[in-house]
């Protein structure tokens, strides 16, 4: 089934065009990872999908509902969800006051809504940081507060942006692990963006490679890792003719 | 132990006209400071909790003396209908504002002038509404002792008023820190993309706490404008927001009882500096208060707010 769909998305900063008429179709419990070089318009993508930004042309639409003109807390009702690139703590609440703000977008009561975002710590695995303050955390475990929370607004497609930044080979293999448990649990479709090859490459099915606001590729990560358009794109025309050559 | 602390403040609070010798011009000063303590806790809602740095309780404040005074006047209406009605007016008053303000994102510094800008434009609007107000006071009519027509000669009548009030608010005050509401506006307040992304609707959170905070804040216009048995545009005055803004930053912005003590506190001081010194040099006392507001600012730039909350706790803890 088909729950996301992006058609003929156009989106341009006055004369910069971020996005160029991309389509992307995700399915139930897809893991699609989008990558491509900075500026390449991936976040614009995210802020498109998620009523922040209005494209230019085109139409999102999320469970079979045009959400052009949504707001990003009704697409979040609708089950989106989504971890920001750059994180975007609550600096005065706990993680466990933060955690219960996304719960209580599903639950009638405080109870119910105490439960889920216990729930919620426990599946990403940061109970321990339950009592600390935001403002005394560092970009990895806000991170995690990110998904926490994100999570306990017990969403059904889930957006993550560059979550794997700036963490280390052995920590990107356990995030890959922890993202496919929590999916599996959740029943999750995820979205994710990422720089690390080792992090999108291990946990995606199926990448898409957006090069200044087009849609270069799309395919399953091995082809993808071999496409000589992706790789011209990253690493330069020569790199790619020496490629050839070898 | 925490019940008797409770119930001796409790009770000083009950018998403080009897202690002031149920003196008319000190229990109207405690009232006084009272009320102004009711709008720095009303201001919690919008400024505290939701962050927006509103400057315009004035406006409220006015509207609720105008519309509760003007009904008791010409209608012989209840100054308690009236109380309700002007809330009410005052909300509307604040949707009007308000809606558009948070529809296109007015923030900060902005939101702060628009906000001041809303009490001299009431106050201009008033001026010229010579039916209603005009540059004349409006008398409302004396009674010796009338509860039901919410008037009374004797000041103690508000005190007590203005009392329920202040507990109505501390009450509603308390329940938001504490629940939903409280959280959703903290989490717009720090970090507004978030609270979205969260699934909060944060313009129509933002106008829940606007609304409070002006339904409020015309309660306090108009016990005000019975007490003092008239209502006219000054009433309309920009001071009194920057005095709550103002208060509430010293006392610690969004703690929960650094502002109310801070206003308790400060107003009396400014009370006391006014009586003792406004009669020999005019302007001295705003002076020295200035001064008192510049050195808390200065050697504690978070508010005293927090050092009188773990006051609190250590003579709770003892």
């Amino acid at each position: 089934m088909k729950v996301l769909e992006v058609r003929d998305i156009t989106k341009k900063f006055g004369a910069l065009v971020a996005l160029n008429s991309i389509n992307l179709n995700v399915d139930e419990g897809e893991t699609v990872g989008i990558i491509g070089p900075n500026g390449a318009g991936k976040t614009t993508l995210f802020n498109i999908i998620t009523g922040f930004l209005k494209p230019d042309k085109g139409t999102v639409w999320i469970f079979g509902r045009n959400v052009n003109s949504w707001r990003p807390h009704k697409i979040a009702s609708l089950g989106v969800s989504r971890c920001f690139q750059i994180v975007k703590p609550f600096p005065s609440l706990t993680v466990w006051e933060t955690v219960v703000v996304g719960s209580y977008l599903k639950s009638r009561d405080a109870s119910e809504a105490h439960e889920a975002a216990l729930e919620a710590l426990k599946l990403v695995g940061i109970t321990d940081l339950k009592d600390r303050l935001s403002r005394e955390l560092n970009i990895p475990q806000l991170k995690l507060v990110e998904l926490a929370r994100s999570i306990a607004t017990r969403p059904k497609i889930l957006l993550i942006d560059e979550i794997a930044a700036g963490l280390t080979p052995t920590e990107v293999d356990k995030m890959v692990k922890k993202l496919k448990e929590i999916k599996e649990r959740l029943g999750l479709t995820l979205l994710v963006v990422e720089h690390v090859m080792k992090f999108v490459m291990g946990l995606s099915e199926r990448i898409i490679v957006l090069h200044y606001g087009e849609k270069i590729a799309e395919g399953s990560p091995e082809s993808i890792s071999k496409d000589p358009r992706v790789i011209e794109a990253y690493l330069g025309t020569k790199w790619a003719e020496m490629r050839e050559w070898s | 132990m925490r019940f008797w602390q409770l119930a001796s403040f409790g009770g000083f609070l009950l018998l403080l006209p009897l202690i002031l010798g149920l003196n008319d011009y000190y229990i109207f000063l405690t009232t006084l400071i009272l009320l102004y303590t009711v709008i720095v806790m009303a201001w919690y809602f919008i400024g505290g909790l939701a962050g927006q740095l509103d400057l315009g309780a004035g406006a409220y404040h006015g509207l609720g003396a105008v519309v509760t005074g003007y009904l008791m006047i010409y209608y012989n209406v209840s100054g308690w209908i009236g109380l309700v009605l002007g809330g009410l007016a005052a909300m509307g008053v604040a949707f009007i504002v308000g809606f558009p303000s948070f529809r296109f994102g007015l923030k900060e510094v902005w939101y702060a002038l628009a906000s001041l800008g809303l009490v001299l434009i009431l106050q201009k609007i008033f001026l010229l509404w010579t039916d209603v107000a005009g540059p004349l006071e409006r008398y409302i009519p004396f009674r010796e002792f009338d509860p039901l027509y919410m008037r009374a000669r004797a000041k103690w009548f508000y005190y007590y008023i203005t009392l329920g009030l202040l507990l109505i608010t501390f009450y509603l005050a308390h329940r938001a820190k504490r629940g939903k509401l409280g959280l959703y506006l903290v989490s717009i307040r720090d970090e507004e993309e978030a609270a979205e992304m969260l699934g909060i609707d944060t313009r129509r959170y933002k106008l829940v706490a606007l609304l409070t905070y002006s339904f409020i804040t015309a309660v306090t216009g108009g016990i005000y404008a019975s007490m003092v048995g008239f209502y006219h545009p000054i009433l309309f005055d920009g001071w009194i927001g920057i005095q709550t803004a103002t208060i509430a930053i010293v006392g610690g912005l969004g703690h929960f009882w650094g502002p109310p003590l801070t206003s308790v506190i400060l107003l009396s001081i400014a009370e006391y500096l006014r009586i003792n010194l406004g009669g020999t040099i005019p302007g001295l006392h705003q002076v020295i208060f200035g001064a008192i507001l510049i050195t808390a600012i200065l050697f504690k730039p978070a508010g005293i707010g927090p050092y009188l909350e773990s006051l609190i706790e250590k003579v709770r803890k003892r």
